[in-house]
């Protein structure tokens, strides 16, 4: 495998199928719609996923991200829309999307006794196209124990032979679901870094999370799924800025400050207070600010601590779904 | 994708020897069993060990099949490693054809084993045609392997496998004439037994081990297994499950129901003969 992919990619894209005049979305999806029984668990979804890309589905458990997700491999029969990999219909050309992506799922796991580097090589031989094996070992720092037993592993490292796995055949997409969950920081950390290596050399990679700050973090686009619907989608500065999320201004003053003068500066739009810290939304932070500090001196009020937050991509979600999202 | 079907075997063959728990399944306690079956049955009388063995040896291939692999690969599919088979392009055939090769390698160098302790400690001989002897355990194996992976396809989890894996090995084993002969058995009963595949087996194993006889003299029961062997397979790949989670659908389990059906018909229509 090469992991420099940026040449490869362009021997890729002026060879083969992929015609030149357009760069045709290696994952499309529309009005995707999925029911088990009376439950639907995919409500006409639609996104596309660009070459090149990590894109992210974001949402709680139970959001409909897995069934997603497992139709796009070919594991589900779907209820309706249209849905293609690689321009591979899953429901009717399995295969043929099967050799060309690479997968993590959240339920699968190795014989106990199988060692790493063997269960790299047997699961190369299933494809035509096969990446190198030590490379792969190096990617996802795993050298060290290619001769290790997979019941010997812990679940950081089980789930970085896992992504090792998904990239064997070389894929020309990875599809990594809810590759994070269960893992203690440390080796969320460790695992964040192999993503952002497969971005950089990249991979298009479809992600799904319950992290909000791993969405964040890893990708270039998100979608956030609620209740098998998509309900926001974009870089997650675009999301965020969409956000009706304000800035807060949090302030801690020596004496009491009447909340009913603080709502009467200009730029701000509401005052929350909570064991004496201030709470000021605004929608200009920098002039509120100047307008606060300006009133301070003039009532000669003395501050013990001030300090700005700026809203992040939770958020927009809580604001969005009307919820947290819990571990 | 041949190369990889045989890195398969020999992969989950060198995984059967790596684990402690295999191990003593598929060898420790069928030579224990052997040496608790000469003892008891026979005091050591060499001439009976003999007749013993076509029982014990279907015994063997009995648990290798509805213990060993069934349960193993309920296992698998419980624990999601036929889900990561699943995301490479390979068909339901290749776990079917790897899995039953692997397992019959394995069952086989236990019967081996068991004929080889035979042959040193109670100097039993055998008067068949070594060649005729090794073709009928080798269908026999492949025939109860078969129907153990249908009770694999069938069970949720590895508890009904193991309930289900007991429900047909009990039976097999007492009325099939592997634990004592058809013969003390009632006449009703013994009839039941004739239709029995472990009695098939019993039989075919007699016919060539103990009394020499050729292949074409063992027609008939070795035609009934191999009868049972392509329905079982047949019905393994139509009822195969790469996931728990999903259960049966209802047009497997009439085709399950279909098969079963024309199976206990063939065996009513070829005994009534």
């Amino acid at each position: 495998m090469n992991l420099t992919l940026s040449g490869n990619l362009t021997e890729i894209a002026t060879q083969g199928t992929a015609p030149l005049f357009s760069a045709p979305a290696l994952i499309v999806v529309r009005d995707l719609l999925k029911r088990y029984g009376d439950l639907t668990a995919v409500a006409g979804i639609s996104f596309a996923v660009q070459r090149g890309e990590v894109f992210g589905l974001l949402g709680p458990n139970g959001a409909g991200k897995t069934t997603t997700v497992e139709i796009l491999e070919g594991l589900r029969a779907r209820d309706g829309g249209e849905v293609t990999v690689c321009s591979f219909d899953p429901a009717t050309s399995a295969a043929d999307v099967k050799r060309r992506l690479g997968v993590t799922l959240q339920a699968t796991a190795l014989p106990d006794k199988i060692q790493v580097r063997e269960a790299l090589a047997l699961f190369a031989r299933f494809y035509p196209r096969q990446a190198d094996i030590a490379q792969l070992l190096k990617l996802v720092a795993l050298e060290e124990k290619a001769r290790s037993q997979f019941d010997t592993l812990s679940g950081g490292q089980q789930q970085r032979l896992a992504i090792a796995l998904a990239l064997v055949n070389d894929p020309d997409v990875v599809i990594l679901d809810e590759p994070t969950t269960g893992l203690d920081a440390q080796a969320r950390r460790e695992l964040h870094q192999v993503i952002l290596d497969l971005k950089r050399a990249g991979k298009t990679v479809l992600l799904t999370t319950h992290y909000i700050e791993e969405a964040e973090r890893l990708c270039d686009r998100v979608a956030i799924i609620d209740h098998g619907k998509i309900i926001a989608l974009g870089s997650p500065r675009e999301l965020i800025a969409q956000s009706r999320g304000q800035s807060r201004i949090e302030l801690r003053t020596t004496e009491p400050v009447p909340l009913r003068v603080l709502r009467q500066l200009p730029f701000i739009e509401s005052v929350t207070e909570s064991g004496g810290v201030y709470s000021l939304r605004s929608v200009d932070v920098s002039r509120a600010l100047i307008a606060l500090v300006k009133w301070l001196e003039v009532e000669q009020r003395e501050l013990e601590d001030l300090h700005v937050t700026r809203p992040t991509l939770e958020d927009t979600f809580i604001e969005l779904t009307g919820k947290r999202i819990r571990e | 994708m041949l190369q990889a079907w045989l890195n398969n075997i020999t992969l989950d063959v060198k995984l059967a020897f790596r684990d402690r728990q295999a191990i003593f399944w598929s060898y420790v306690f069928p030579v224990f069993f052997l040496f608790l079956f000469a003892s008891v049955f026979t005091r050591g009388r060499t001439e009976m060990v003999g007749n013993l063995l076509p029982g014990l040896l279907t015994i063997s291939i009995m648990s290798a099949s509805f213990f060993g692999m069934s349960v193993i690969l309920v296992t698998m599919r419980e624990r999601g490693v036929l889900r990561r088979y699943q995301l490479a392009p390979l068909s339901p055939w290749f776990i079917i054809t790897s899995k039953l090769t692997s397992s019959l390698v394995i069952s086989f160098s236990t019967l081996l084993l068991q004929l080889l302790l035979a042959k040193l400690f109670y100097k039993v001989s055998f008067v068949g045609n070594p060649g005729a002897i090794i073709f009928v355990l080798l269908l026999g194996s492949l025939t109860f392997l078969s129907l153990g992976f249908i009770i694999a396809s069938l069970a949720e989890n590895v508890k009904t496998a193991q309930v289900l894996g007991n429900l047909l090995f009990f039976p097999l084993m007492f009325l099939g004439g592997a634990a004592f002969p058809v013969q003390f058995l009632p006449s009703k009963l013994q009839q039941l037994a004739a239709m029995l595949p472990s009695n098939y087996l019993i039989r075919a194993l007699s016919n060539v081990m103990n009394q020499g006889q050729s292949l074409l003299n063992t027609a008939k029961p070795l035609g009934a297994l191999l009868l049972i062997l392509l329905v079982a397979v047949f019905l393994a790949a139509k009822l195969f499950r790469w996931e728990a989670r999903e259960p049966m659908p209802w047009q497997q389990k009439i085709w399950a129901a279909a098969l079963l059906a024309v199976f206990v018909g063939a065996a009513l229509f070829t005994h009534s003969e």
